[in-house]
């Protein structure tokens, strides 16, 4: 009896050890999951690649990126509800996709506040955009030419989408007869203008970076003028309250603990900063964006009231 | 052939008849396509009940397939407590455990034990090499559950 | 141009790039054969390692998986009944007869001369005549994709040509399956039945396991008197150069074939998958013997795999021309040429264009080089499923198609849903329906319903909104096509008749 009681406390304090261990192990020591819930070739996955090394670089591990797309993303975001929060999971997020889904869609599998959003990284705005050999050069041009005009077919991608939602609050702020119509990714969608099947495109900046000799941007629906395309003016300067564009960013499970969500904060901010991260990104067509934790938080409340009210105008709410 | 094309074309008459059924919540664009295919699967569906009564079957050759349902059916089954475990043992226990229970029940001598670890034996060496290629080297993520 | 493609062969003849090519061609016949891992996935996979390289080296290494990985579909194809890759379906419907004749290794040699043949034709295409045809590719909207589609649903027609009626249901029920999901226009959310999961719709490569590969395996177990899967054959001496000349002879299928991948790998959202079928269509339709199809001739083989290796070059036409990639796997190279700051257009021509004529110059060699690795690969491959016993191989491919279905989305529905559809496959195949119709309209459904209501919404520019499927020539070209394709088997029986009468 006398060596069993000895035991005891060996034992407990052998596990608390052990748990102490598990605990206070540091984070991160096994490979990281970055999922992308779009398609591999996407812009998604290409900032995923951008940030690859810098991130394996500053968290000491390597990171996996993979892939699992569907729904626009729901595929992947509600398995995120239900993936083990121990921060070795993470997964790129999208505003508004991850805002508007669940308000369209009824069931999208997750739901907007549950997505743990740790850090928004960049923000493409949307920009009106036709051919380059195409007459119309202004937004003037361009609106002076849609009221003659019973309809105008403008392609983006997505939908709902910050393309399709733009076009419409667009047509809002313009009082033009736009047709939206969405292709399944800006690289379909840009080959329709091309093709002359639709006349205008409502897409992203990152589209007139990469095809300047093809497209004209007329104007950005951004705050600010953008170092990619500094002779576009923003819809703002025109007279125009349309603001509207995607959100990057990337969120964990609900649950995980505070100390992984900081490594997690601080490492990809410590990305965003480094100079090379910065070129390939802006070259793109991307705006840097640096929002942490707290302010992401309250960045997707901002936007979900502007997107209910949107949506409710435009009759796609549901519940 | 005939009796059973018959139940076979009535189950996918019904089949469209719930898809259809589906389709009342949505918009003009989300269920103009899904609607005309629902009646087109329909209307072939009729036909292939029809059919047999105009066009005469030509000599039909007896294919052997005599198939023995009862090890199918067995089979289906463990493959669903297969993937059913994957998530709780992880992939090479789940696997290997159940590439031998397969292999054992496909034998055509009743299960031995040296046959069996031989079997075993074998699977955990094939799994340790696919792991390694594909999880180690590859970085493609493989189901883990508690054990590996 | 030729100054850039002199520097070029410097560059790829060095001991350390060929290697990089041969393990590139290892790897991708190896990620072809396994069902469950696309060319996509495989290029996606191995971008990282790549990252440490330069991008010309980097570039050739993809090449060289993703040209062996589209060849390497036909292995499990013909040996398995799996297309490896969604492009080798219809390396099923000849090569899996043959190999359960006993012919497994002249199968798998006739695909390996024509996946050779395709891929060069592909690649020259590529090489000289890239910036016309790229305009093409741009001619290609809405209406057209939807005509695409119907005149895809018409070549069920030739596959089940035993019974056409079954093949239309069949048809259907593939394309009522790809509805399930989000609409592509809207984002209604369809017949997902409150599974979250199916939001994504049910993933091709899932399907084709389901429908093709388990069926096979459950018949294999359910035949408890054959020990082994396949009939094995003594060796037949001189094999492969009687395979080459017998394969060489038929020109016309080889080069109508490979033309056929190759501008269907130019429209961008048809690939492979879509290119075998209707090269195998077009080798029904011109056929003397039509009826000889399925049955397990070299024609058909021919047909798919010249045609699939060809949509490689056909595909990377409108991405290093217009920024615009061809085929899925295409996506993938054009992000990696952005991350190395090559910009796809014009620009690639002038500035980096010894990288690019030293990638495309890769292709060809890689292609080249497919044909000793692939006869080893490929041989070896088919000589361990003759001598495995049914006891290991069936659990064996079991393993391979669970862990294959899990590998897409890394979502253990979709291996739940492979089963699903396995075993309804299973019921299929004994009912006497055959799964090419309905994997055909799971492939098409997307394509054509997306063309047909993005077509309508443009059509609200007309008056008259059904008008805009009728009034552009390229959709008059491809109507008329589908037409051919459905009454043609018609008219020639008629003909036939009528020649027969004449003769007499």
């Amino acid at each position: 009896m006398k060596r069993l009681s000895f035991l005891v406390p060996f034992f407990t304090i052998l596990v608390v050890i052990i748990f102490s261990a598990a605990v206070f192990a540091a984070y991160p020591d096994k490979p990281i999951t970055y999922v992308i819930c779009f398609n591999p070739g996407g812009e998604s996955d290409i900032t995923a690649r951008i940030q690859q090394q810098p991130l394996e670089k500053v968290l000491g591990v390597p990171v996996v990126i993979v892939y699992k797309k569907g729904g626009g993303g729901a595929v992947g975001w509600s398995e995120m509800m239900r993936t083990k929060p121990d921060g070795y999971t993470i997964y790129g997020t999208n505003i508004p996709h991850t805002i508007v889904q669940p308000m369209t869609r009824g069931k999208a599998g997750y739901q907007t506040k549950k997505i743990n959003n740790v850090y928004f990284f960049e923000f493409t705005p949307d920009i009106l955009a036709v051919q380059k050999d195409s007459p119309i050069k202004t937004l003037k041009d361009f609106i002076e030419y849609a009221k003659k005009r019973p309809k105008l077919s403008i392609g983006g991608s997505g939908q709902p989408s910050a393309n399709s939602l733009g076009a419409e609050r667009f047509a809002q702020v313009t009082n033009l007869k736009l047709t939206y119509i969405s292709f399944t990714g800006s690289g379909a969608a840009v080959p329709a203008l091309l093709g002359g099947h639709v006349e205008a495109l409502m897409t992203y900046t990152s589209m007139a970076a990469q095809y300047p000799d093809k497209i004209r941007a007329i104007a950005i629906a951004a705050e600010k003028r953008v170092k990619a395309l500094p002779d576009v003016p923003t819809f703002k300067e025109l007279g125009y309250d349309y603001i509207e564009g995607a959100y990057r960013g990337v969120a964990v499970p609900p649950g995980t603990p505070k100390n992984v969500r900081d490594v997690l904060e601080k490492a990809f901010e410590k990305v965003n900063y480094d100079p090379v991260v910065i070129k390939k990104m802006e070259d793109l067509g991307f705006i840097m964006e640096y929002y942490g934790e707290a302010k992401s938080k309250k960045l997707v409340e901002k936007l979900s009231v502007y997107y209910e009210q949107l949506l409710k105008d435009l009759g796609l709410l549901k519940k | 052939m005939t009796k059973i094309d018959r139940i076979s074309a009535t189950a996918f008459i019904l089949i469209a008849l719930v898809f259809w059924s589906q389709t009342g919540h949505l918009q003009y664009n989300g269920y103009i396509f899904p609607r005309f295919i629902i009646i087109m699967f329909a209307v072939f569906s009729v036909i292939m009940f029809i059919q047999p009564s105009f066009v005469k079957e030509g000599k039909k050759e007896q294919t052997d397939i005599k198939d023995n349902l009862k090890y199918i059916t067995v089979v289906i089954a463990l493959a669903l407590l297969w993937i059913g475990l994957l998530d709780v043992l992880g992939f090479i226990v789940s696997s290997v455990v159940s590439l031998t229970i397969l292999t054992t029940i496909l034998e055509h001598h009743p299960p031995a034990l040296a046959r069996m670890t031989f079997t075993t034996a074998v699977y955990i060496l094939l799994l340790i090499v696919f792991w390694f290629i594909f999880h180690k080297l590859l970085l493609v993520p493989l189901p883990t559950g508690y054990f590996i | 141009m030729l100054d850039s493609l002199a520097i070029g062969l410097q560059h790829i003849f060095t001991i350390k790039v060929l290697l990089m090519i041969v393990a590139g061609l290892f790897g991708g016949l190896i990620t072809g054969a396994l069902p469950g891992l696309t060319a996509t996935m495989a290029v996606a996979l191995l971008v990282p390692f790549t990252f440490a390289m330069d991008p010309t080296e980097g570039l050739i290494v993809l090449g060289a998986i993703y040209m062996a990985c589209i060849y390497g579909g036909s292995f499990s194809a013909i040996l398995v009944n799996t297309p490896g890759t969604p492009s080798s379906i219809g390396t099923t419907f000849d090569g899996y007869p043959m190999a359960k004749k006993g012919e497994g290794e002249r199968a798998i040699l006739i695909a390996t001369f024509a996946s050779v043949y395709g891929g060069i034709i592909g690649v020259i295409f590529l090489l000289f005549l890239s910036p016309p045809l790229a305009s093409v590719a741009l001619k290609f909207g809405p209406p057209e994709y939807f005509w695409m589609a119907i005149f895809g649903v018409t070549i069920i027609a030739s596959l089940a040509s035993k019974n056409v009626i079954k093949g239309f249901v069949g048809g259907a029920i593939g394309l009522l399956i790809s509805t399930i999901g989000i609409a592509p226009i809207g984002g209604d959310v369809r017949f997902t039945a409150g599974f979250p999961e199916l939001q994504g719709g049910i993933e091709l490569i899932v399907a084709l396991i389901g429908f093709f590969c388990i069926p096979e395996a459950l018949t294999m177990i359910g035949q408890r008197d054959k020990k082994y899967h396949l009939a094995e054959t003594g060796k037949v001496r001189g094999i492969f150069f009687k395979t080459f000349k017998e394969v060489m002879k038929k020109q016309g299928n080889l080069f109508r074939s490979s033309v056929l991948g190759t501008f269907i790998g130019i429209l961008p959202g048809a690939g492979g998958n879509i290119a075998n079928l209707v090269a195998y269509n077009e080798a029904v339709r011109v056929s003397k013997n039509p009826e000889r199809f399925g049955t397990g001739i070299p024609d058909g083989i021919i047909a798919t795999e010249s045609s699939n290796n060809a949509v490689v070059g056909g595909g990377m036409i409108p991405l290093i021309t217009l920024g615009i990639p061809g085929a899925p796997p295409d996506a993938v190279l054009y992000g990696v040429l952005l991350l190395h700051g090559l910009r796809p257009g014009p620009e690639l021509f002038t500035t980096h264009s010894k990288v690019i004529y030293t990638f495309i110059l890769s292709l060809f060699v890689a292609t080249i080089l497919m044909l000793p690795v692939g006869v080893i690969c490929g041989r070896l491959l088919h000589r361990t499923v003759v001598r495995l016993p049914i006891r290991f191989l069936a659990p064996i491919i079991f393993f391979l198609t669970i862990i294959g279905s899990y590998s897409i989305r890394n979502n253990i529905m979709d291996v739940y849903i492979m089963l699903t559809l396995g075993v309804l496959g299973y019921i299929l195949k004994r009912l006497e329906f055959h799964p090419g119709p309905i994997v055909l309209g799971l492939i098409l459904g997307p394509i054509g319903e997306m063309g047909f209501v993005q077509a309508l919404l443009m059509g609200q520019m007309l008056p008259n909104k059904w008008m805009i499927f009728f009034n552009r020539p390229l959709s008059w070209a491809l109507i008329i096509m589908s037409l051919l394709s459905l009454f043609w088997p018609l008219v020639a029986k008629r003909l036939a008749k009528g020649w027969k009468i004449k003769e007499v």
